[in-house]
């Protein structure tokens, strides 16, 4: 990810929490309680249709080159489940393969490509709490594909794009050269934000046409509508919960709580007999391999509250697990001296603009050492390495031949300078692990490293 | 009323310069740089090896109607750039691996496609901080960690180096109406960073500018710039070489 991600995916961070929010209240949502048989039959594919299926055909073959989407044959059995549960027995669009795909990137997100591909992020799964949720945002995505709303948006962008390279252009010959270029360059990856912008920017009225469609499906499938409404507030309670450093466009814009209501006023007339939620236990055990690949995706993009909320839950339901545990333990040691939650001093504007800053323009060294600027974090890191500790030895206690929670409590001590005890974890860490392992070598140039640290000066 | 006439006139005619000059002079601000750590430019960090991670790169066209996306295009691109990239470093006598080779790890690939993707996240966190504030690399203020260590060619190699470039075409149509009432021209921006193999500490970051060739010959509209600044940086046998044209 982000999830650079890789180039693509700086760009591909919007979705369904950075959709724009839905028709004004004056525009009664329409309450039907059948989805949509098939999509307009009075579109017509043009060109420019052809040419955007084909980016979309070729965005997915990247997605697959960089590793991006995720092959876990039981993970994939239960998305793809509910997914064809959600599309029922409508037909299929014409020129729609359906495909759901879990792709890593720790942002809470999902979106579809018009040639029917339905991605869902390791982030949103980790974010949800159960399959009825899943559902919701499953009915969402297709639904903008039944309507064909990546074309027509699409059409709309070809238009307003002129408007954008005109600015990369003007910033190009400004004064400042390097920045200046830099801009352009920023400006210049139409093609892909094209893409996006044709599968996230929708405008509102499409937003709102595809929350209806989706509760629509999800309540025909079976599913219980609530669901759908817990989830916007999941999303909103996300967004406020640990900055992203990704770009995003139209951010600005989320209105989860109307969302939240227009979805609780369909659910109020719309549930069906004895509706189908799926519990909390079953959706976890089913996901739990895209929430591994989520916490470290979210500690290499400097997201480590949401780390540890993350590998918390996953301790609270597998707490005999010692791979949670040590991501747990883990997560706690990148968190450093930053608080489990936000502070509410951090929930400020002038905090989110000064945690805004220290991501975007401080590495995650740096921030740390500008957070132990205030002596009151550095109580917070103690106790962060204290959780850490309880959580290796925990993993320890449950496995004594779980290698990585000997790396990891080496990695722990020689942080704290506990060089002597970091060289023993290391060591440990070094019988058990296999000899293909491909951690061998760093573990071994860390050792070396404390050895010498532990050293006594010589005379 | 002769005044507001003649504030006009004058930003009528200062408009009309500027986009004159835009469109006349599209490549003159070629802000073709690098930034090193004083060990790399002053030898003390020999560079004899390197290990290249997958290259990642983005092309668009502009046309007329609009831009038109080109993902096959830019997968292309980014082979050619990586192929630039890795010609001129084994033309300075460094050796070339590739960060997907298993060597005699025994690591799946599955395995090694892991890593290299837990390494880009990393590298996706860090390379906009360094493109703003790219001076830090001197400083060492840069790092991806000792997971580098974790692929296999980092036991063999210096340095890791990451390849992304970032550019616009337009159309023969689109280009020549920007000629005449200015707009999008044909631009591009190709970036190398150099990390040390062994402590994921970024060494290097190099940012070059095209010259008039087309973007498509990479060699042409990137080679020589590129080598200019391998030279610069004290890479490999760069300025042995350099020394010898010279001659």
């Amino acid at each position: 990810m982000s999830r650079l991600l890789t180039a693509i995916c700086l760009f591909v961070n919007l979705g369904i929490l950075q959709a724009q929010p839905p028709a004004a209240p004056s525009q009664p949502a329409p309450l039907a309680a059948q989805p949509s048989q098939s999509p307009d039959p009075a579109f017509k594919f043009t060109k420019v249709d052809d040419a955007l299926r084909s980016e979309a055909d070729a965005l997915d073959e990247q997605f697959e080159k960089r590793g991006l989407v995720l092959h876990d044959p039981s993970l994939q059995a239960y998305v793809d489940s509910i997914g064809h549960r959600v599309l029922g027995d409508r037909p299929v669009p014409e020129k729609v393969t359906w495909r759901f795909l879990v792709v890593s990137d720790p942002a809470a997100n999902a979106f579809a490509l018009p040639n029917g591909s339905v991605y869902l992020t390791t982030g949103l799964l980790a974010l949800l709490e159960n399959e009825a949720q899943l559902a919701g945002v499953i009915g969402h995505e297709t639904a903008h594909i039944f309507e064909r709303h990546p074309y027509l948006e699409n059409r709309d962008i070809r238009k307003k794009t002129v408007i954008s390279e005109i600015i990369a252009t003007a910033a190009a010959f400004a004064p400042g050269g390097f920045a200046a270029r830099l801009a352009t360059a920023a400006g210049a990856n139409v093609s892909t934000l094209l893409l996006v912008e044709s599968v996230y920017g929708y405008s509102r009225a499409m937003e709102s046409q595809a929350d209806q469609e989706g509760l629509v499906s999800m309540s025909a499938a079976g599913y219980d509508p609530h669901a759908m409404a817990v989830a916007f507030e999941l999303l909103d309670e996300e967004s406020s919960f640990e900055f992203q450093p990704r770009s995003t466009f139209f951010h600005d814009h989320p209105d989860p709580k109307k969302r939240r209501e227009d979805a609780m006023t369909f659910a109020g007339a719309h549930t069906p007999p004895n509706p189908r939620t799926g519990s909390k236990l079953d959706y976890i055990t089913a996901i739990a391999p895209a929430i591994v690949f989520n916490i470290n995706a979210d500690l290499e993009s400097r997201r480590p509250r949401s780390a540890v909320a993350r590998a918390s839950r996953l301790v609270e339901v597998f707490p005999t697990d010692p791979q949670y545990q040590v991501l747990l333990g883990e997560s706690y040691r990148t968190l450093g001296a930053k608080s489990t939650v936000p502070t509410l001093d951090e929930l400020t504007s002038d905090g989110q603009s000064r945690e805004r800053k220290q991501v975007l323009s401080m590495s995650a060294e740096e921030e740390q050492r500008d957070l132990l600027k205030n002596p009151a974090n550095l109580a917070t890191l103690k106790e962060n390495q204290t959780n850490a500790e309880k959580a290796f030895l925990a993993a320890i206690a449950r496995n004594p031949d779980y290698a990585l929670a000997y790396r990891e409590l080496g990695f722990l001590y020689q942080d704290e300078g506990r060089y002597a005890d970091a060289a023993t974890n290391y060591r440990h860490y070094l019988q058990l692990v296999a000899d293909t392992s491909l951690d061998r070598l760093r573990i071994r140039r860390r050792l070396a490293e404390v050895e010498k640290l532990q050293a006594p000066p010589p005379h | 009323m002769n005044f507001t006439r003649q504030t006009i006139q004058g930003l009528a005619t200062a408009i009309f310069l500027c986009v004159s000059a835009s469109t006349a002079f599209p490549m003159n601000l070629p802000i073709t740089s690098f930034w090193a750590q004083r060990k790399i430019v002053s030898g003390k960090f020999p560079i004899h090896s390197a290990c290249m991670m997958p290259p990642q790169a983005q092309l668009n066209r502009i046309g007329m109607k609009g831009a038109e996306g080109m993902n096959k295009e830019s997968d292309n691109w980014a082979t050619a750039l990586e192929t630039l990239v890795e010609s001129q470093l084994q033309f300075d006598s460094i050796q070339v691996g590739s960060a997907t080779d298993p060597l005699s790890s025994g690591a799946s690939n599955a395995e090694i496609r892991s890593v290299i993707s837990q390494i880009q996240e990393k590298f996706s966190s860090v390379s906009p901080l360094m493109r703003k504030k790219p001076g830090g690399v001197s400083k060492s203020a840069y790092t991806l960690g000792d997971q580098v260590g974790m692929l296999p060619c980092s036991e063999n190699s210096d340095i890791l180096v990451f390849v992304q470039g970032v550019g616009q075409l337009v159309t023969a149509s689109r280009s020549s109406m920007s000629l005449l009432i200015g707009g999008p021209t044909e631009d591009a921006v190709l970036f190398v960073t150099f990390a040390d193999a062994k402590t994921g500490e970024i060494l290097g970051f190099i940012q070059v500018y095209p010259s008039d060739a087309s973007l498509l010959q990479v060699q042409d509209a990137f080679g020589p710039k590129l080598l200019q600044q391998f030279v610069d940086m004290n890479v490999g046998s760069a300025r042995k070489h350099a020394a010898a044209r010279s001659h």
